[in-house]
């Protein structure tokens, strides 16, 4: 036991000369630089931290380690948070993970809130950042112990349980109408070739639908094109730029959500430590644990501040969850860190097991920088917000071919195929008359993000179990995860309210 | 005010059909030597995997050569075909290029993508398998591990880097060799797979020697053979033996299926285009700095490109097209497909 603690102060005491060290003209000013293009790349829809982090494995290749990782981290913080500046002005998410800030984010907008909303998610970015930090600083042998109890049955309910989700993101004129646009988005997760025997689905012989129905440029296809022709046919209200700044007492909102904030980061850094999840999902769940735990759980979707502070708090927390079994075990927890374990091995790190043990400062050293970028998150967004909330004074009719060309050039960037670009335009389309009917994107995006998984982890969870069923429910937390389930339906069909209703004398949950 | 509303649209479709159509056509025409643009590096393989890796070492160096980014993107899923046929789909005009393994032999039979013969080769180098446990499993030596899969028939799980691969192959091989009945989990490339032996969801891995080095060195994993022809010393380990050493009969197989890792092109990009790069990557493989990964990695040098390394993977194709038949695994018959049986097979 003392010797843990030893281990921890000794760790602490490394990530403060590290901190320090940090604290040099050129750092500051890389970090600076690198938290501000990584937030450009998370305002652009389609482009994302992972292409960010891609784009500059490349370019710091020649560069010290140091230098190296404050460009990277600098990136990655920075577009998690920049995703949820055109979330919240624009309804059009900049990343995957800030898909979940556009409920609440943009309606904030649209009440004259923008402000409020930018200076909230900035805020929660910030303290999940540093959460995500600290989790990864003084517990990574822990929590690399228990993203292994994660296996197939683990992943597969994990997946359902975010699917389920799509239930409590219903349209207000009939609930149903989120669960077809989930099974839709379900439906066109299977689009593709599937990932245990390599067999053909629903492609109809076009060779560029083997590669599946990509999430991004679904992203923009859903969010962004409705968005952009409503707002030309003047069919959007006009998001006001006033900053609404004097009507909210931030801290006093974080002090009375401070319980909520640290489940809302450990949901980002749990979610985030699982391999191959990431924040996108964390993102998610943790709105919809705000949205189910919130006195003003109906009016979620209204422009609620927890709404906005919720999945910016878990996508931040992510980092430092994502981190962890990449620097301990060599696996990364999110598509950006995967990059970063390339990177990594690129300088000469070989992530894993050895790390720690043949770089003892390493984590310290990564949790200095993963603060300081935090650090500088806060700052720049503090400048930046200020002008990008005036872009909103710009007209619609010039402003909104503007987003929609930066639309298609994300969409572009993302892996170059221009053959998204078709899919865009048509799933566009298809968006558009889908939201004019009442039906929202944000299930069917859930649903094409979490489909694929949930089918490969539940095929191959019965390949291992021979096919028994049985064996999806037989380790304790595959079998926590369907109670969880399990749960989540009752409540949505109303029958946890009835029971709690006939038998606990009626009190509303 | 309706014509109004209507004319807004008009005008906004127009200047994003401008976009796309700049972006997707637009940009074919290119005036000076080649490259003159970021070339795009699809990596049929998830990330943090050994392909990955080697590709990304590989773009780095080749990069500099080149003097443009070569930015790399992990497209993986269906045996390599997906990023394989998103390379395929897009033009051939030598910026979107394939960061490949030996999988790509299986093309054909896996009924994935275009074979081998419609695809031009750049091979950097490659690793040599080897079959693991984990430290706390039962079984110190591979012949233990034989028994019990003999005794209990199917029991045994065996994760590996996709139905098909090479991985798989070369763990169906030491399957036969010795008799048993293994259960063959198969994941999205070897980082899953060696995720999955770690949080105990196979009992075995079959893999790289350089994807499991660290987890040998950190007493997490215990290599029992080298599905491979030369033994090896594993640092923190000491020597593991090569399989041809306890199963004699498995060295005609072995000696011709291998690993390799470097990129493909489409067989129909300009002559012009692939002799630049190809002498881009001849510069690249000599380098000290790709000296310097090799030897971290744990693997061998091949540096083969031109006619060469298409004989040498036209080769490797009857063979593992063949084997993968007999395997039962092979969704199209390599006779339909004309591949010729090997002599030596």
């Amino acid at each position: 036991m003392m010797d843990i603690f030893r281990d921890i102060l000794n760790s602490n005491i490394e990530f403060c000369r590290h901190f320090g060290q940090l604290a040099h003209p050129e750092s500051i000013l890389i970090i600076c630089l690198a938290v501000l293009i990584g937030i450009f790349f998370g305002v652009l829809p389609g482009l994302s931290a992972t292409i960010g982090i891609a784009l500059f494995t490349g370019l710091t290749y020649g560069m010290p380690l140091d230098r190296a990782l404050l460009v990277l981290f600098g990136v990655y913080i920075g577009a998690i948070y920049g995703g949820s500046v055109s979330a919240i002005l624009v309804n059009i998410p900049g990343t995957g993970s800030a898909a979940a800030t556009c409920l609440d984010g943009h309606p904030l907008a649209l009440r004259g809130e923008a402000g409020n909303a930018n200076i909230l998610a900035r805020i929660s970015s910030f303290i999940g950042t540093v959460f995500g930090m600290l989790i990864f600083l003084l517990f990574t042998p822990l929590m690399s112990k228990l993203a292994l109890q994660f296996t197939s049955p683990e992943f597969f309910w994990l997946a359902i349980f975010g699917i389920l989700i799509c239930g409590s993101l219903a349209s207000p004129d009939l609930p149903i109408k989120g669960w077809i646009a989930g099974l839709l988005g379900i439906l066109m997760a299977m689009v593709g070739q599937e990932d245990i025997h390599g067999w053909d689905r629903l492609t109809f012989g076009n060779a560029n639908l083997i590669t599946g129905i990509p999430f991004v440029p679904m992203t923009i296809a859903f969010f962004g094109i409705p968005q952009i022709v409503k707002s030309m046919k003047g069919a959007t209200t006009k998001v006001q730029a006033m900053s609404g700044r004097s009507r909210l007492q931030v801290w006093p909102l974080v002090r009375r959500n401070l319980i909520g904030i640290l489940r809302w980061g450990s949901i980002g850094v749990g979610i985030g430590a699982v391999p191959g999840v990431g924040e996108n999902i964390a993102a998610w769940v943790a709105y919809d644990d705000a949205k189910r735990r919130d006195k003003l759980g109906q009016k979620f979707g209204t422009g609620v501040y927890e709404g906005v502070m919720a999945p910016e708090t878990a996508n931040n927390a992510a980092i430092g969850g994502s981190v962890i079994p990449l620097v301990s075990l060599g696996l990364p927890g999110s598509p950006p860190t995967a990059m970063l374990l390339a990177a990594l091995v690129l300088h000469g790190i070989r992530p894993g097991p050895m790390l720690t043990v043949e770089n003892p400062g390493f984590i310290p050293r990564l949790a200095a920088i993963i603060l300081w970028g935090a650090v500088f998150l806060f700052l720049c967004g503090l400048v930046l917000s200020k002008f990008m909330v005036k872009v909103l004074n710009v007209s619609l009719r010039i402003l909104m071919p503007i987003i929609a060309v930066l639309c298609v050039i994300g969409v572009f960037a993302y892996n170059n195929n221009p053959f998204h670009l078709k899919l865009v335009f048509v799933f566009g389309v298809a968006g558009y008359f889908m939201d004019k009917m009442g039906y929202a994107p944000a299930p069917l995006i859930l649903g094409l993000i979490l489909g694929n998984l949930a089918d490969a982890f539940f095929r191959r969870a019965l390949l291992l179990n021979d096919g028994r069923m049985l064996g999806l429910i037989s380790r304790p937390i595959a079998f926590f995860f369907f109670l969880a389930c399990v749960i989540t339906i009752l409540n949505q069909l109303g029958l946890v309210r009835y029971v709690k209703k006939k038998y606990f004398g009626g009190s509303k949950t | 005010m309706m014509i109004k509303k209507g004319l807004i649209l008009i005008e906004l479709f127009a200047v994003m059909a401008i976009v796309v159509m700049t972006l997707s056509g637009g940009c074919k025409k290119e005036d000076g030597p080649y490259p003159q643009r970021d070339v795009f590096v699809c990596i049929f393989s998830s990330q943090g995997g050994g392909t990955d890796t080697w590709i990304r070492q590989l773009s780095a160096l080749m990069a500099k050569d080149l003097k443009v980014n070569m930015v790399c993107t992990n497209l993986p899923g269906a045996k390599g075909g997906t990023g394989a046929m998103q390379v395929w789909s897009s033009p051939h005009d030598g910026y979107s290029i394939l960061g490949a393994s030996e999988t790509s032999v299986f093309f054909g039979v896996n009924d994935v993508a275009p074979m081998v013969d419609k695809w031009r080769f750049f091979i950097a180098g490659g690793s040599q398998g080897i079959f693991a446990v984990r430290t706390d499993s039962p079984y110190t030596r591979i012949e233990e591990l034989a028994a019990q899969a003999k005794e209990q028939q199917g029991k045994i799980k065996v994760g590996n880097s996709g139905q098909g691969k090479l991985w798989h192959i070369k763990a169906v091989q030491l399957e036969r060799a010795r008799g048993g009945s293994l259960k063959h989990i198969p994941y999205n490339g070897s980082g899953p797979a060696i995720t999955a032996l770690l949080s105990k969801e196979v009992d075995a891995v079959s893999c790289s020697c350089a994807e499991i080095a660290e987890y040998v060195k950190a007493e997490l994993v215990r290599p029992l053979v080298v599905t491979d022809v030369k033994s090896i010393n594993f640092e923190g380990f000491g020597p593991v033996r090569s399989a041809i050493e306890i199963y004699p009969d498995m060295e005609t197989e072995l000696q011709n299926l291998f690993q390799w890792l470097g990129f493909m092109l489409p067989h129909d990009v300009e002559n012009e285009k692939l002799k630049t790069f190809e002498e881009a990557f001849k510069r690249s493989v000599e380098s000290p700095e790709f000296d310097r990964f090799l030897q971290s990695q744990m693997a061998r040098k091949i540096a083969m490109c031109g006619k060469q390394a298409d004989q040498l993977v036209d080769r490797m194709q009857r063979i593992a097209s063949w084997t993968a038949k007999e395997l039962g695994i092979a969704r199209k018959d390599p006779e339909e497909l004309g591949i010729p049986r090997s002599s030596n097979h």
